[in-house]
């Protein structure tokens, strides 16, 4: 059940993405657009369907998170709000904090709120509604709603609500909303208010006369009773609901004053654990706190004012109640020991020393890591703090206890990081041999706690090896000591290693209580402890150990956060849907096969009506296949829209911040590309986009001085065109300064002839010359050029670049797509069959042999009014050059024309076979040098077939000069 | 026989939630993603009660809720709105278009069984 809710979860997380990525377009759109309050809906739609999504699956730290937002966003939807570029940029960090938040939590992580974030969204609330307040001071609509973070009170009432609530009351603010329907159906408000005073001290209803209508168009079955009421009350939350027929027709919210201790101290007392508004509090105010005990502790360092003394002590103090109070047990602690230490200095009992003062200011830093840590939901671990201030103390048992309880849950996990740091110490202390007596007594301690360990955790085995070895103790061998105590680690990394959980085991077995292992572990810690009490172990050594130790616990968590990921596509339903039908239509075609045979095989012969149903079947079967094909394949693509919409938000951050004027337009966004090639794809083009908006666009004084429109363009196209996917990324900005690239790439040492050269601008991929800066400045391209270049190439396409001083660059990406299956004619050279990608084909003629004319070493031939370059494949493939001799004179031949991006040429072949659907596999790396081949395939007879690559055959053919 | 639900929510992973919450408690369930395509899945079936969201595509709660009510096999099949929709006015739509109870998200599912134990028991 629980993984089925983790799978959900799974589910939430990628809609979440979604959405959020829908409304981070919408913002930009809403941006340009700011009154358009269909998109602002949509907007604020998306950001509470995560909200009530994340609220289900208990993901506290994300609904909070969106409810802030929310909030913004309400008041941006309701117009109560205009929507700036600086709001704008507060909301898109919002999205991005969610999506942080979601990425976490899918990598398992935990989430954590932005509290800044949060305090954001809600200043700019209530800036602008004071704005709105003072401005509309009559006229109020009754009905708004309003969802602040957390409701203002009335000035006029604050004074009262302080008198009640330091008496201990409750302040509330209720809303009733009764409707008509409800008055109609007998419920009376009445009653719900009569009651609300009786349980309260005080009462207070804010005026409403508002709602009710004139007397002319005043309805008396019409409610119009829906005051706004400020209770102070000792009755709790659930009480007042319960004082509703029907809660729901109620809103209670409570109203904390701000006026606190008091008020705080009490609600903590009754609450568990860490409460979240004391938590934002505390946060607040110990950054002062700290502040001013890092000064006063720098002041007792220099005068030794006891006066400064006391001001440590009192923030220490304050820290350590607050601390506690607010359920943070860590830090509580590690107060409470500085709060001792402090204490003793005061009376004298310690000496100021500098490692006294260091140690005191360490304390600050660790409050602040802890503080920051609660901030970032991360555990700071406060035990290296705690042992220094324990070892300036003398009192390490009470440190240890504090310790003890912190260790995390899952005894196994314990025991083996106890026996870790057994055998790290055994490590340390067995050689040299022969042990002296000293180091005998280290040993001999550190097995004798790890018996224990294993016996409490019932590992037989364990004990009789740690027997065994301290049976060889004080013997004449030490190198047995040393070969038992090797038995003993390798025994225990066994144990880690293999994953067997142990104490998860013993317990489920219900052989250990839980508790009966943490008890075991509290003692060994002590055994441990005693060991660096007696001088046994130096401090150093234990420290050592003890870090070990925690490296190896942090690492045992990454491993056991590894589990391996399922890795999930979304593909849209109408496509299975058709694969669904599909596959009926696959079973109605086997059916029919069913009953063919069985026709034949009563009928004992096969009729030619037969065959034709068969063959009628045959074909359906054929068709069905191939749509399947198809089918499966397009679940893997994906619209570029996918990536291109990241892209908005990149170029608009850029012209935000460069004070820009970009337009970004996208073209042919419903392209369909492999889901694989799109992440590849991903990150070089936002190297492009940026690229172009960086350095292509000029500012809008340059651009008005160079005679363009202030607005510059990027635009971002892609289409499908033949079997290649297009990508272009063009702008109209400034263009590459060739004489300035020209310069750099001869002082990198590169061949270039000159300004004008064509393959100039190839260089800009160079990775020397896109990592300087002043290229990059002047040429207006350059970082990451080689990564979009190696990315591209890496899919097996290509990139160009063109580009013209002055008015833009225009660089375009063409991939191949891998559908994976391809039109094919199969020809036949030499004996052997060959497929010919029929994307290439122009079209296939019989021409007679002395119509083909030679040139020097060429073949040419006259077809439909042009010139073409003939090869024949089998001399090519042969590699026995061309062999016009071989054609026999007056024969009829077929040839293959094929056009290629470059060019048009005449393949002369000796059979046209078929054209065939080939799905194609890629060339084994064992021929993966020889081009002219672009793939392989299985014919239906089970042969193998290679299709060939016309670019390259053109090529090779010696084509290209001609 | 096991009772039989309708859940009509476009968020995967809402409906999947509300539909194992329901399987697991013994209850039948039948799944789709908006009003159109609830209405397709409906046919010549019976169905004890509706669950469905507000704010879908293609076709949403109320209009899906108003085509519902229209059919007269369904007629009487209790609807309950699941939404994260919290305006008074949405609500006072919903209820003229024939919605019997509305549920605000996030839920609990213990107190969604609740709610569905208390309608069809």
């Amino acid at each position: 059940m629980t993984t089925d809710v983790e799978l959900y979860k799974r589910q939430f997380y990628d809609e979440a993405r979604d959405i959020l990525e829908k409304a981070n377009d919408d913002l930009l759109r809403v941006e340009a657009d700011p009154g358009n309050e269909e998109i602002l809906n949509s907007i604020f739609r998306g950001v509470h369907t995560i909200k009530g999504s994340a609220g289900t699956f208990d993901l506290g730290e994300i609904s909070e998170f969106t409810h802030g937002l929310e909030g913004l966003l309400d008041a941006l939807r309701n117009g109560r709000l205009l929507l700036k570029p600086d709001i704008v940029d507060v909301i898109l960090e919002g999205f991005d904090h969610i999506s942080l938040m979601i990425e976490t939590l899918a990598d398992g992580g935990e989430a954590c709120v932005d509290r800044t974030l949060m305090r954001r969204f809600k200043d700019i609330c209530e800036r602008n509604q004071a704005v709105k307040k003072s401005s509309e001071s009559a006229v109020h609509k009754g009905e708004t709603k309003r969802p602040e973070p957390s409701p203002a009170v009335p000035r006029r009432l604050k004074e009262q609500f302080r008198a009640h609530s330091s008496k201990g009351l409750n302040i509330y603010r209720i809303k009733v909303n009764y409707t008509s329907d409800v008055f109609r159906n007998g419920f009376d408000p009445l009653v719900l208010l009569r009651n609300l005073r009786e349980s309260s001290k005080f009462y207070y209803v804010e005026p409403y006369e508002h709602t009710v209508p004139v007397l002319s168009k005043f309805k008396a079955l019409d409610l119009c009773l829906k005051p706004t009421i400020y209770v102070a009350t000792d009755a709790g939350l659930e009480e007042l609901k319960n004082l509703s027929f029907d809660p729901s027709l109620i809103e209670i919210r409570k109203l904390r004053i701000s006026d606190e201790k008091t008020d705080g101290e009490k609600t903590c007392s009754g609450k568990e654990g860490i409460d979240k508004d004391l938590l934002k509090e505390f946060l607040i105010g110990s950054s002062d706190m700290l502040e001013s005990m890092e000064r006063a502790i720098m002041h007792y360092e220099k005068t030794d004012s006891q006066d400064a003394l006391n001001e440590v002590f009192r923030a220490v103090h304050t820290i350590k109640g607050d601390a506690g109070c607010t359920g943070l047990k860590g830090l509580k602690e590690v107060a409470h020991s500085l709060e001792t230490l402090l204490e003793r200095l005061r009376k004298g009992e310690i000496k100021r020393s500098p490692e006294i003062v260091d140690t005191l200011l360490a304390g600050t830093d660790a409050f602040k890591e802890m503080i920051s840590g609660i901030e970032n939901n991360m555990h700071v671990s406060h035990h290296s703090i705690q042992d220094r201030i324990c070892r300036h103390l003398g009192e390490k048992d009470e440190a240890v206890a504090g310790r003890v309880s912190l260790l995390p849950d899952g005894s196994e996990k314990v025991f083996l990081m106890q026996a870790r740091q057994y055998i790290d110490i055994l490590r340390d202390n067995i050689k040299p041999l022969p042990l002296d007596s000293c180091r005998a007594k280290i040993v001999r301690r550190a097995l004798e706690g790890l018996d224990k360990a294993a016996s409490f955790m019932k590992i037989g085995e364990l004990n009789i090896l740690i027997q065994k070895a301290l049976g060889t103790i004080g013997g004449t061998d030490d190198t047995l000591v040393l070969k038992a105590v090797e038995d003993i680690s390798i025994f225990i990394e066994g144990v880690g290693k293999g994953r067997l959980r142990l104490g998860e085991i013993l317990v489920r077995d219900g052989k250990v209580s839980e508790k009966d292992v943490r008890d075991a572990l509290s003692r060994q810690e002590k055994i441990g402890r005693i060991l660096t009490d007696e001088n046994n172990v130096g401090e150093k050594d234990m420290g050592e150990a003890v870090r070990k130790h925690e490296i190896m616990d942090r690492a045992g968590r990454a491993r056991s956060s590894a589990t391996p990921e399922t890795r999930t596509m979304r593909v849209e339903e109408s496509k299975i849907e058709r694969l669904s039908d599909m596959t009926g239509e696959l079973l109605v075609s086997k059916n029919t096969f069913e009953h063919l045979i069985s026709q034949i095989a009563s009928k004992g012969k096969v009729t030619p009506s037969m065959i034709k149903s068969l063959k009628d079947n045959m074909y359906l079967l054929a068709r069905v296949t191939n749509d399947m094909h198809h089918g499966v394949m397009s679940l893997r693509m994906v619209p570029v829209k996918s990536i291109f919409q990241k892209f908005s938000r990149v170029v608009r951050d850029i012209s935000r911040k460069q004070n820009k004027m970009i337009d970004f337009i996208t073209e042919g966004d419903d392209t369909e590309v492999d889901k694989q090639v799109a992440d590849k794809l991903s990150d070089p083009l936002i190297h492009l986009v940026r690229n172009a908006c960086d350095h292509g666009i000029e500012g809008p004084d340059e651009r008005r001085a160079a005679g363009k429109p202030e607005r510059g363009n990027v635009i971002l196209y892609a289409s499908q065109e033949g079997s290649n996917l297009v990508i272009r990324v063009t702008d109209d900005g400034r263009g590459v300064n060739r004489e300035k690239l020209f310069e750099k790439a001869k002082s990198m040492g590169f061949d270039a002839d000159s300004p004008d050269d064509d393959n100039l601008l190839d260089y800009i991929f160079m990775p020397g010359i896109s990592t300087k800066k002043e290229v990059t400045d002047v040429s207006g391209r350059g970082v990451g050029m080689d990564v979009v270049k190696t990315a591209v190439l890496s899919l097996g396409g290509d990139v160009g670049v063109v580009s013209e001083e002055g008015n833009g660059s225009e660089i375009t990406l063409s991939i191949p797509t891998t559908m994976g299956i391809n039109d094919a004619l199969l020809v036949e050279a030499d004996g052997k069959l060959y497929a010919l990608p029929l994307d290439y084909v122009v079209e296939t003629v019989k021409i007679t042999t002395n119509k083909l004319r030679k040139h020097r070493n060429n073949i040419l031939f006259h077809c439909r009014n042009e010139v073409l370059h003939a090869v024949r494949l089998g001399d090519m493939l042969s590699g026995t050059g061309n062999g016009r001799d071989k054609l026999k004179n007056d024969v009829e031949i077929p040839v293959v024309i094929l056009k290629t991006g470059t060019a048009k040429f005449a393949l002369v072949v000796d059979r046209l076979h078929k054209k065939m659907e080939l799905a194609v596999k890629p060339v084994p790396d064992s021929l993966s040098m020889i081009d002219i081949i672009g793939g392989v395939s299985i014919l239906g007879d089970g042969s193998v077939v290679l299709i060939l690559n016309p670019e390259r055959l053109f090529r090779s053919a010696g084509g290209g000069n001609q | 026989m096991a009772k039989t639900l309708l859940i009509v929510d476009d968020a995967v992973s809402m409906r999947g939630l509300v539909a194992m919450t329901l399987r697991n408690s013994g209850y039948e369930v039948i799944e789709a993603s908006d009003g159109k395509e609830a209405l397709n899945r409906l046919q010549g079936k019976k169905v004890s009660m509706v669950i469905t969201d507000l704010n879908m595509p293609n076709m949403n709660g109320i209009e899906f809720v108003k085509a519902l009510k229209s059919l007269p096999a369904f007629k009487f099949v209790p609807i309950v709105m699941l939404t994260t929709e919290s305006e008074d006015g949405k609500k006072q739509e919903g209820k003229d278009a024939g919605v019997k109870a509305w549920m605000v998200k996030p839920f609990k599912p213990d107190a969604l069984l609740g709610v569905v134990r208390k309608i069809i028991g």
